[in-house]
Protein backbone atom coordinates (compact mmCIF):
# COMPACT_ATOMS: atom_id res chain seq x y z
CA UNK A 1 0.00 0.00 0.00
CA UNK A 2 1.42 3.40 -1.00
CA UNK A 3 1.55 6.67 1.15
CA UNK A 4 -1.57 7.96 -1.32
CA UNK A 5 -3.59 4.63 -0.94
CA UNK A 6 -2.97 4.78 2.73
CA UNK A 7 -3.98 8.40 3.09
CA UNK A 8 -6.83 7.43 1.15
CA UNK A 9 -8.22 4.48 2.71
CA UNK A 10 -6.76 4.40 6.50
CA UNK A 11 -6.24 7.83 7.91
CA UNK A 12 -10.05 8.70 7.47
CA UNK A 13 -10.54 6.43 10.07
CA UNK A 14 -9.05 8.56 12.39
CA UNK A 15 -11.86 9.65 14.24
CA UNK A 16 -13.65 6.47 14.05
CA UNK A 17 -11.06 4.67 15.55
CA UNK A 18 -10.42 7.21 17.90
CA UNK A 19 -13.28 7.16 19.27
CA UNK A 20 -13.45 3.38 19.91
CA UNK A 21 -10.65 3.68 21.67
CA UNK A 22 -12.15 6.07 23.60
CA UNK A 23 -15.08 4.00 24.41
CA UNK A 24 -12.44 1.32 25.45
CA UNK A 25 -10.15 3.47 27.76
CA UNK A 26 -12.59 6.59 28.56
CA UNK A 27 -9.86 8.58 28.82
CA UNK A 28 -9.12 11.25 26.40
CA UNK A 29 -5.42 11.06 26.43
CA UNK A 30 -4.99 7.19 26.63
CA UNK A 31 -6.93 7.55 23.44
CA UNK A 32 -5.14 9.92 21.61
CA UNK A 33 -1.43 7.69 22.21
CA UNK A 34 -3.86 4.39 21.04
CA UNK A 35 -4.50 6.13 17.71
CA UNK A 36 -1.21 7.29 17.26
CA UNK A 37 0.32 3.61 18.24
CA UNK A 38 -2.50 2.25 15.69
CA UNK A 39 -1.52 4.20 13.45
CA UNK A 40 2.04 3.78 13.10
CA UNK A 41 1.46 -0.11 13.54
CA UNK A 42 -0.45 0.33 10.33
CA UNK A 43 1.56 2.01 8.62
CA UNK A 44 4.42 -0.57 9.19
CA UNK A 45 2.32 -2.96 8.01
CA UNK A 46 0.88 -1.33 5.37
CA UNK A 47 1.23 -4.41 2.90
CA UNK A 48 -0.20 -6.71 4.92
CA UNK A 49 -3.68 -4.29 4.78
CA UNK A 50 -3.53 -4.54 1.14
CA UNK A 51 -4.41 -8.41 1.66
CA UNK A 52 -6.96 -7.61 4.15
CA UNK A 53 -10.64 -8.02 2.73
CA UNK A 54 -12.12 -5.62 5.22
CA UNK A 55 -9.51 -2.93 6.67
CA UNK A 56 -11.94 -1.54 8.96
CA UNK A 57 -12.89 -4.33 10.83
CA UNK A 58 -9.08 -4.96 10.85
CA UNK A 59 -7.90 -1.81 12.04
CA UNK A 60 -10.70 -1.98 14.83
CA UNK A 61 -9.80 -5.19 16.27
CA UNK A 62 -6.06 -3.35 16.23
CA UNK A 63 -7.48 -0.72 18.52
CA UNK A 64 -9.09 -2.91 20.44
CA UNK A 65 -5.94 -4.86 21.45
CA UNK A 66 -3.98 -1.72 21.62
CA UNK A 67 -6.62 0.09 24.02
CA UNK A 68 -6.70 -2.81 26.26
CA UNK A 69 -2.72 -3.30 26.18
CA UNK A 70 -2.67 0.60 27.32
CA UNK A 71 -5.17 0.05 30.17
CA UNK A 72 -3.34 -2.96 31.10
CA UNK A 73 0.42 -1.31 31.04
CA UNK A 74 -1.47 1.80 33.17
CA UNK A 75 -2.63 -0.44 35.86
CA UNK A 76 1.00 -1.66 36.41
CA UNK A 77 1.99 2.16 36.46
CA UNK A 78 0.18 4.07 39.11
CA UNK A 79 -0.07 7.74 38.76
CA UNK A 80 0.58 10.06 41.85
CA UNK A 81 -2.80 11.78 42.46
CA UNK A 82 -0.85 15.38 43.03
CA UNK A 83 0.85 15.36 39.54
CA UNK A 84 -3.04 14.38 38.03
CA UNK A 85 -4.57 17.07 39.53
CA UNK A 86 -2.29 19.50 38.35
CA UNK A 87 -2.52 18.21 35.02
CA UNK A 88 -6.65 18.72 34.83
CA UNK A 89 -6.59 22.42 36.43
CA UNK A 90 -3.54 23.46 33.96
CA UNK A 91 -4.92 22.00 30.99
CA UNK A 92 -8.65 21.41 31.15
CA UNK A 93 -10.85 22.94 28.91
CA UNK A 94 -15.05 23.46 28.89
CA UNK A 95 -14.91 20.33 25.90
CA UNK A 96 -12.60 18.29 28.15
CA UNK A 97 -15.08 18.76 31.29
CA UNK A 98 -17.95 18.04 29.06
CA UNK A 99 -16.29 14.87 28.03
CA UNK A 100 -15.46 13.84 31.27
CA UNK A 101 -19.18 13.85 32.39
CA UNK A 102 -19.77 12.01 29.09
CA UNK A 103 -17.52 9.16 29.43
CA UNK A 104 -18.47 8.98 33.18
CA UNK A 105 -21.72 8.66 32.07
CA UNK A 106 -20.83 5.93 29.88
CA UNK A 107 -18.89 4.17 32.19
CA UNK A 108 -21.80 3.85 34.51
CA UNK A 109 -23.63 1.81 31.78
CA UNK A 110 -20.76 -0.01 30.48
CA UNK A 111 -19.99 -1.37 33.87
CA UNK A 112 -23.43 -2.83 34.07
CA UNK A 113 -22.58 -5.38 31.16
CA UNK A 114 -20.82 -8.24 31.28
CA UNK A 115 -18.01 -8.61 28.90
CA UNK A 116 -18.95 -9.63 25.50
CA UNK A 117 -22.35 -7.81 26.51
CA UNK A 118 -20.01 -4.56 27.16
CA UNK A 119 -17.92 -5.05 23.73
CA UNK A 120 -20.61 -5.48 21.29
CA UNK A 121 -22.95 -2.71 23.31
CA UNK A 122 -19.48 -0.63 22.40
CA UNK A 123 -19.77 -1.55 18.73
CA UNK A 124 -23.02 -1.01 17.94
CA UNK A 125 -24.32 1.82 20.25
CA UNK A 126 -21.31 3.71 20.65
CA UNK A 127 -19.87 3.26 17.24
CA UNK A 128 -23.13 2.75 14.89
CA UNK A 129 -21.93 -0.59 13.31
CA UNK A 130 -24.29 -3.58 12.53
CA UNK A 131 -24.78 -6.74 13.54
CA UNK A 132 -22.63 -8.08 10.39
CA UNK A 133 -19.81 -6.06 10.87
CA UNK A 134 -19.88 -6.59 14.70
CA UNK A 135 -19.88 -9.99 13.60
CA UNK A 136 -16.76 -10.45 11.47
CA UNK A 137 -14.86 -7.79 14.18
CA UNK A 138 -15.43 -9.83 17.11
CA UNK A 139 -15.79 -12.93 14.84
CA UNK A 140 -19.29 -14.24 16.51
CA UNK A 141 -21.86 -15.36 14.97
CA UNK A 142 -25.36 -14.25 14.09
CA UNK A 143 -27.44 -15.32 16.95
CA UNK A 144 -24.56 -14.25 19.71
CA UNK A 145 -24.57 -10.65 18.56
CA UNK A 146 -28.14 -10.59 18.26
CA UNK A 147 -29.31 -12.20 21.58
CA UNK A 148 -26.17 -10.19 23.51
CA UNK A 149 -27.57 -6.68 22.41
CA UNK A 150 -30.40 -7.95 23.57
CA UNK A 151 -29.68 -8.26 26.88
CA UNK A 152 -27.52 -5.92 27.20
CA UNK A 153 -30.89 -3.53 26.13
CA UNK A 154 -33.01 -5.21 28.41
CA UNK A 155 -30.04 -4.48 31.74
CA UNK A 156 -30.07 -1.00 31.01
CA UNK A 157 -33.59 -0.83 29.94
CA UNK A 158 -33.98 -2.25 34.07
CA UNK A 159 -31.28 0.70 35.24
CA UNK A 160 -33.90 3.17 33.37
CA UNK A 161 -36.94 2.12 34.57
CA UNK A 162 -35.48 1.87 38.09
CA UNK A 163 -34.15 5.21 38.29
CA UNK A 164 -37.51 6.82 37.08
CA UNK A 165 -39.54 4.60 39.17
CA UNK A 166 -37.58 4.49 42.59
CA UNK A 167 -34.77 7.02 41.79
CA UNK A 168 -32.29 4.69 42.73
CA UNK B 1 -40.27 13.16 12.75
CA UNK B 2 -43.01 13.26 15.92
CA UNK B 3 -42.69 12.42 19.13
CA UNK B 4 -45.29 9.63 18.60
CA UNK B 5 -42.93 8.27 15.79
CA UNK B 6 -40.16 8.44 18.27
CA UNK B 7 -42.43 6.73 20.83
CA UNK B 8 -42.61 3.74 19.07
CA UNK B 9 -38.85 4.17 17.49
CA UNK B 10 -37.73 3.45 21.22
CA UNK B 11 -40.35 0.57 22.16
CA UNK B 12 -38.87 -0.86 18.85
CA UNK B 13 -35.22 -0.25 20.32
CA UNK B 14 -35.65 -1.65 23.62
CA UNK B 15 -36.82 -4.90 21.91
CA UNK B 16 -33.75 -4.94 19.42
CA UNK B 17 -35.65 -4.91 16.40
CA UNK B 18 -34.03 -1.34 15.61
CA UNK B 19 -31.72 -0.97 12.38
CA UNK B 20 -28.56 1.24 13.10
CA UNK B 21 -30.32 4.17 10.65
CA UNK B 22 -33.24 3.83 12.91
CA UNK B 23 -30.96 4.24 16.20
CA UNK B 24 -29.21 7.17 14.28
CA UNK B 25 -32.52 9.36 14.12
CA UNK B 26 -33.14 8.18 17.77
CA UNK B 27 -29.86 9.45 19.08
CA UNK B 28 -30.13 12.22 16.81
CA UNK B 29 -34.02 13.53 18.14
CA UNK B 30 -33.05 12.87 21.59
CA UNK B 31 -29.78 15.26 21.39
CA UNK B 32 -31.74 18.13 19.82
CA UNK B 33 -35.81 17.88 20.77
CA UNK B 34 -34.95 17.16 24.71
CA UNK B 35 -38.50 18.32 26.45
CA UNK B 36 -37.58 16.41 30.03
CA UNK B 37 -40.54 14.21 29.38
CA UNK B 38 -38.83 11.07 30.09
CA UNK B 39 -35.46 12.57 31.50
CA UNK B 40 -33.94 9.26 31.99
CA UNK B 41 -34.46 7.68 27.99
CA UNK B 42 -33.61 11.51 27.08
CA UNK B 43 -30.71 11.36 28.57
CA UNK B 44 -29.84 8.02 27.69
CA UNK B 45 -29.71 8.34 24.03
CA UNK B 46 -28.12 11.90 24.25
CA UNK B 47 -25.55 10.48 25.89
CA UNK B 48 -25.27 7.91 22.44
CA UNK B 49 -25.67 10.65 20.27
CA UNK B 50 -23.04 13.09 22.43
CA UNK B 51 -20.60 10.16 22.04
CA UNK B 52 -20.71 10.41 18.50
CA UNK B 53 -20.25 14.02 18.21
CA UNK B 54 -16.65 13.39 19.75
CA UNK B 55 -13.85 14.45 18.15
CA UNK B 56 -10.09 13.66 18.47
CA UNK B 57 -7.66 16.57 19.35
CA UNK B 58 -7.00 18.12 15.75
CA UNK B 59 -4.01 20.14 17.14
CA UNK B 60 -2.32 16.27 17.34
CA UNK B 61 -1.16 15.27 14.61
CA UNK B 62 -0.72 11.66 13.28
CA UNK B 63 3.14 10.89 12.29
CA UNK B 64 4.23 8.33 10.11
CA UNK B 65 7.43 7.78 9.83
CA UNK B 66 9.12 8.16 5.82
CA UNK B 67 11.02 5.67 5.36
CA UNK B 68 9.85 2.59 7.02
CA UNK B 69 11.37 -0.43 5.46
CA UNK B 70 8.36 -3.13 5.31
CA UNK B 71 8.87 -6.80 5.43
CA UNK B 72 6.57 -8.40 2.86
CA UNK B 73 4.55 -11.69 3.84
CA UNK B 74 6.00 -14.31 3.29
CA UNK B 75 8.98 -12.30 1.54
CA UNK B 76 12.47 -14.98 3.38
CA UNK B 77 14.22 -13.17 6.01
CA UNK B 78 16.95 -11.23 4.71
CA UNK B 79 19.01 -13.20 7.51
CA UNK B 80 20.28 -16.44 5.27
CA UNK B 81 20.00 -19.14 7.86
CA UNK B 82 20.71 -22.24 5.20
CA UNK B 83 24.23 -20.23 3.75
CA UNK B 84 24.92 -19.86 7.56
CA UNK B 85 24.59 -23.54 8.24
CA UNK B 86 26.70 -24.65 5.28
CA UNK B 87 29.76 -22.52 6.90
CA UNK B 88 29.11 -24.46 9.72
CA UNK B 89 28.72 -27.71 8.33
CA UNK B 90 32.28 -27.30 6.50
CA UNK B 91 34.15 -25.76 9.22
CA UNK B 92 33.05 -28.83 11.50
CA UNK B 93 34.51 -31.01 8.25
CA UNK B 94 37.51 -28.93 8.36
CA UNK B 95 38.25 -29.42 12.43
CA UNK B 96 37.29 -32.95 12.31
CA UNK B 97 39.52 -33.70 9.68
CA UNK B 98 42.49 -31.86 11.60
CA UNK B 99 41.58 -33.00 14.52
CA UNK B 100 42.41 -36.82 13.16
CA UNK B 101 45.47 -35.61 11.59
CA UNK B 102 46.86 -34.45 14.53
CA UNK B 103 45.71 -37.66 16.47
CA UNK B 104 47.70 -39.88 14.18
CA UNK B 105 51.47 -40.79 15.44
CA UNK B 106 54.18 -39.51 13.17
CA UNK B 107 56.18 -42.48 12.96
CA UNK B 108 53.86 -45.75 12.29
CA UNK B 109 54.98 -45.55 8.51
CA UNK B 110 59.11 -46.06 8.75
CA UNK B 111 58.98 -48.25 11.70
CA UNK B 112 60.22 -51.92 10.49
CA UNK B 113 58.85 -55.27 12.52
CA UNK B 114 62.19 -56.05 13.56
CA UNK B 115 61.68 -52.71 15.50
CA UNK B 116 58.42 -53.41 16.48
CA UNK B 117 58.09 -56.84 17.40
CA UNK B 118 61.01 -59.80 19.37
CA UNK B 119 62.73 -62.17 17.56
CA UNK B 120 61.17 -64.51 19.67
CA UNK B 121 57.43 -63.13 18.49
CA UNK B 122 58.32 -62.88 14.97
CA UNK B 123 59.93 -66.81 15.28
CA UNK B 124 56.53 -68.12 17.10
CA UNK B 125 54.42 -66.58 14.58
CA UNK B 126 56.78 -68.00 11.41
CA UNK B 127 55.72 -71.62 13.38
CA UNK B 128 52.18 -71.28 13.48
CA UNK B 129 51.52 -70.19 10.25
CA UNK B 130 53.76 -72.87 9.31
CA UNK B 131 51.50 -75.63 11.51
CA UNK B 132 48.78 -73.93 10.11
CA UNK B 133 49.87 -74.27 5.78
CA UNK B 134 50.58 -77.73 6.89
CA UNK B 135 47.37 -78.49 7.97
CA UNK B 136 45.66 -77.02 5.10
CA UNK B 137 47.50 -78.72 2.68
CA UNK B 138 47.26 -82.19 4.56
CA UNK B 139 43.16 -81.47 3.71
CA UNK B 140 43.87 -80.72 0.49
CA UNK B 141 46.00 -83.68 -0.41
CA UNK B 142 42.87 -85.79 1.37
CA UNK B 143 40.56 -84.01 -1.36
CA UNK B 144 42.16 -84.67 -4.06
CA UNK B 145 42.62 -88.37 -3.59
CA UNK B 146 38.48 -88.20 -3.94
CA UNK B 147 38.74 -86.47 -6.70
CA UNK B 148 40.91 -88.88 -8.45
CA UNK B 149 38.32 -92.00 -7.81
CA UNK B 150 35.81 -89.75 -9.48
CA UNK B 151 37.99 -89.17 -12.37
CA UNK B 152 38.17 -92.71 -12.96
CA UNK B 153 34.36 -93.58 -12.28
CA UNK B 154 33.79 -91.09 -15.01
CA UNK B 155 36.39 -93.02 -17.48
CA UNK B 156 34.52 -96.04 -16.98
CA UNK B 157 31.25 -94.54 -17.73
CA UNK B 158 32.65 -93.12 -20.71
CA UNK B 159 34.10 -96.69 -22.08
CA UNK B 160 30.60 -98.27 -21.44
CA UNK B 161 28.32 -95.55 -23.23
CA UNK B 162 30.84 -96.44 -26.29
Amino acid sequence: MTRKQFNKNILPLREKLYRYALSITLDTSLAEDVLQDVFIKLWTKRDQLDQVENQEAWCVRIVRNQSLDRIRQRKRQPVELEKVQYAVSAFATTDMLEHEDLLQQIRLVLEKLPEQQREIFRLRELMGYSNAEIEEILHLNHSQVKVSLFRARQIIRKQIDKIINYGV
Amino acid sequence: MGSKEIQILVEKYWAGKTSPTEEAKLKAWYSEHADGTDPETERYFSMLGNFAKIKSDPSISIELPENTSVRRINQPSRFNYTYLSRIAAVLIIAMGLTLIWKMQPNNISTATTEEVYTQEEIQQSYEEAKSALLLIASKLNKGKDAVGQLDKFSETKKRISE
